[in-house]
């Protein structure tokens, strides 16, 4: 059983100028000691999704349609009370900023400490030690010590240490990670992958990273959703995704990443045009507008993600286009 | 996993202590906290200090037909149209502000913080509903708003406290909603969110010490106000009436009819109010530049 199960999720938001449709049918899966990628530009409907896991979705938002299970259980609908108790024990979620992710008035250990008392029977001496425990497994040295000082003191590569610690104090099955090392400089960026890799393994979690940058993906997540205009456009193992993108969007991506030791004249590509504003109910593809590959049916229909190539149904690699680049299996040029 | 980078080692205690630095270090803070700390002690040990009771009358003996005799030795601050001795009163004077200083103040938090907490944290409807009345509040003049109050619950010492108090409930709550708003949009509250701590945990820890700074500012501000609003009460004839209880406001109505011959008699309880007021205004502007770096 998946530790986590969005099937068909749509989320709309009630506003001033109608409604906006910001996840439409979204479908992903996180099995025990998976890491999967959730990848988009800002808007694409990911952090959306993320919060309508932990059902803190803003007021104006409801869930429409689909379904969300954690383990077997169904979350949406679930009343305040049973939520919290998924919240944290269940699971857990990091937060992009970690300089603003933390309490300021708060000690790092009473932050550890507040979670577990949340969820957990550990009380005095034991909760004690474990918050230590918490902190020295996360890599921040002198732990004891750092456990008495407020977020401040620390640096932020050690902030988002302290985070983590906080997030993964109830050993939560899922950990959802909302763009975590964005804020954080590229040496730290590897440092806190390389934390949490090494937390999913000792644990088995599982692990949704949410990103809009490719290259956090190819080194850490072994599946890949590509989000874009509240849909997921590609989907599948991220090897395959990296070696023969076939989603138009997917390749814009990739194309408009620099790469060290590559041809000096390949140009970097952008993708023109702005995402769209998903007001109402999209007749075409939402990148209709944008796409080089545009066919007149892309306009009216909106593509449903199929299995590319040769690949029947397992899902390996599947994109919803009309027209897609043709895949390395199909023996095209990826 | 890499090797863990050593941490900076930084020694001090947290934010707050950082205030009470900065606090330490501003000059006005200080000064203003060396007044109320003079006044307070005055207040405190005013037996010990006068050199009779403040409600000793003696006009037959003292005034002499004269109204009034100032500055002797005997009489630091003079005599009053009754005989009383100024400077017995005035130090007096001193319990009745701070008193109503105190208390008033802290009816207005008392109110002030949970109305304004309510609004800044479940917004919608309840947040509406909330500052609706006290924009309605807040279309009074405060200190109309105290007189009318006064009138209402007729003179008193209590009366005042409860009428100042009331006076600075929309104050205080607008100032906490505000900030309690900010508050809900940081990601520390939205993780607290996240790992599934209970709601009242999420208000009371999270929210509230980090939206409650202005508000504190305000508090010690509104201090001075009230002192002067007691003392505009009571020069209005909304006073204490009691005599044994000297208050700065009602010795200043008191001494309109005697401006012209005996000065003193205004002098003496207008500086006390003017230094005390001072005094909480110096500390309240230390402490916003304290909490706020920003500002300094």
């Amino acid at each position: 059983m998946a530790l986590l199960d969005i099937e068909g999720l749509t989320v709309r938001f009630r506003t001033l100028r109608g409604e906006v449709h910001a996840v439409n049918g979204v479908t992903l899966s996180v099995d025990e000691g998976e890491t999967v990628a959730l990848v988009g530009e800002s808007g694409s409907g990911k952090s959306v999704t993320a919060l309508a896991v932990l059902g803190l979705l803003a007021p104006t938002a409801t869930i429409a349609a689909g379904s969300i299970r954690s383990a077997g259980r169904e979350l949406v609908g679930l009343p305040g009370a049973k939520m919290r108790e998924v919240r944290g024990r269940a699971i857990s979620m990091v937060f992009q900023d970690p300089m603003t992710s933390l309490n300021p008035l708060m000690t790092i250990g009473a932050q550890i400490r507040e979670v577990l008392d949340a969820h957990t029977d550990l009380r005095g001496r034991a909760a004690k030690q474990r918050v230590v425990e918490l902190i020295e497994q996360v890599g921040i040295p002198d732990a004891e010590r750092r456990s008495f000082q407020y977020p401040h003191q620390f640096s932020g590569g050690m902030r988002q240490r302290a985070m983590i610690a906080v997030a993964i104090a109830c050993k939560p099955r899922l950990l959802i990670a909302d763009e975590p090392t964005t804020a954080l400089d590229v040496t730290m960026q590897a440092q806190i992958l390389g934390l949490l890799a090494s937390l999913i393994a000792e644990y088995r979690m599982g692990l949704l990273l949410i990103t809009h940058d490719l290259g956090v993906v190819a080194g850490t997540c072994e599946t890949t959703n590509v989000m874009y205009g509240g849909r997921i456009v590609e989907t599948g193992t991220t090897r395959e995704i990296f070696r023969s993108p076939t989603h138009p969007y997917t390749r814009g991506l990739l194309g408009s990443i620099p790469t060290m030791g590559g041809e000096r004249k390949v140009k970097l590509t952008a993708i023109d045009g702005q995402p769209p504003v998903l007001r109402s109910t999209p007749q075409g593809c939402t990148f209709e507008a944008r796409c080089a590959n545009r066919i007149e049916r892309c306009v009216v229909e909106v593509p449903s993600l199929d299995p590319v190539g040769d690949d029947t149904g397992s899902m390996v690699h599947a994109a919803a286009c009309f027209n897609p680049w043709p895949s390395a299996r199909d023996g095209g040029v990826a | 996993m890499t090797a863990p980078v050593p941490a900076p080692s930084v020694e001090s205690s947290g934010r707050r202590s950082d205030v009470l630095l900065r606090l330490r270090r501003n000059r006005g803070a200080m000064v203003g906290a060396a007044i109320i700390g003079l006044i307070v002690l005055a207040a405190i040990f005013a037996p010990l200090i006068v050199p009779e009771t403040p409600s000793k009358t003696a006009y037959l003996s003292r005034l002499d037909g004269r109204c009034c005799p100032g500055s002797s030795a005997a009489h630091w601050f003079g005599l009053d149209e009754l005989g009383r001795d100024v400077f017995s009163r005035v130090v007096f004077g001193a319990r009745v502000s701070l008193l109503v200083a105190v208390v008033s103040v802290a009816i207005g938090l008392a109110f002030g913080v949970a109305l304004g907490a309510a609004a800044g944290y479940f917004g919608g409807a309840v947040d509406s509903a909330i500052m609706r009345f006290i924009d309605i509040m807040l279309a009074f003049p405060s200190f109309l708003f105290a007189i009318g109050l006064v009138a209402l619950l007729g003179p008193g010492l209590w009366q005042i406290m409860i009428a100042i108090g009331v006076s600075n409930v929309p104050i205080f709550a607008r100032l906490l909603r505000g900030s309690m708003l900010g508050v809900r949009q940081t990601p520390y509250v939205a993780s607290a969110r996240v790992l599934g701590l209970p709601a009242r945990r999420v208000l009371l820890v999270h929210m509230l010490p980090n939206a409650i700074s202005p508000v504190i500012v305000a508090a010690t501000l509104a201090m001075a106000t009230a002192i002067i609003e007691t003392a505009g009460l009571g020069f209005l004839g909304l006073g204490t009436a009691d005599p044994a209880r000297p208050e700065w406001g009602v010795m200043l109505a008191n001494t309109t009819r005697y401006l012209q011959t005996a000065p003193h008699l205004a002098f003496f309880p207008g500086i006390a109010i003017v230094i005390t007021v001072l005094g909480f205004n110096l500390l309240g502007d230390g402490l916003r530049e304290a909490i706020d770096p920003k500002l300094s």
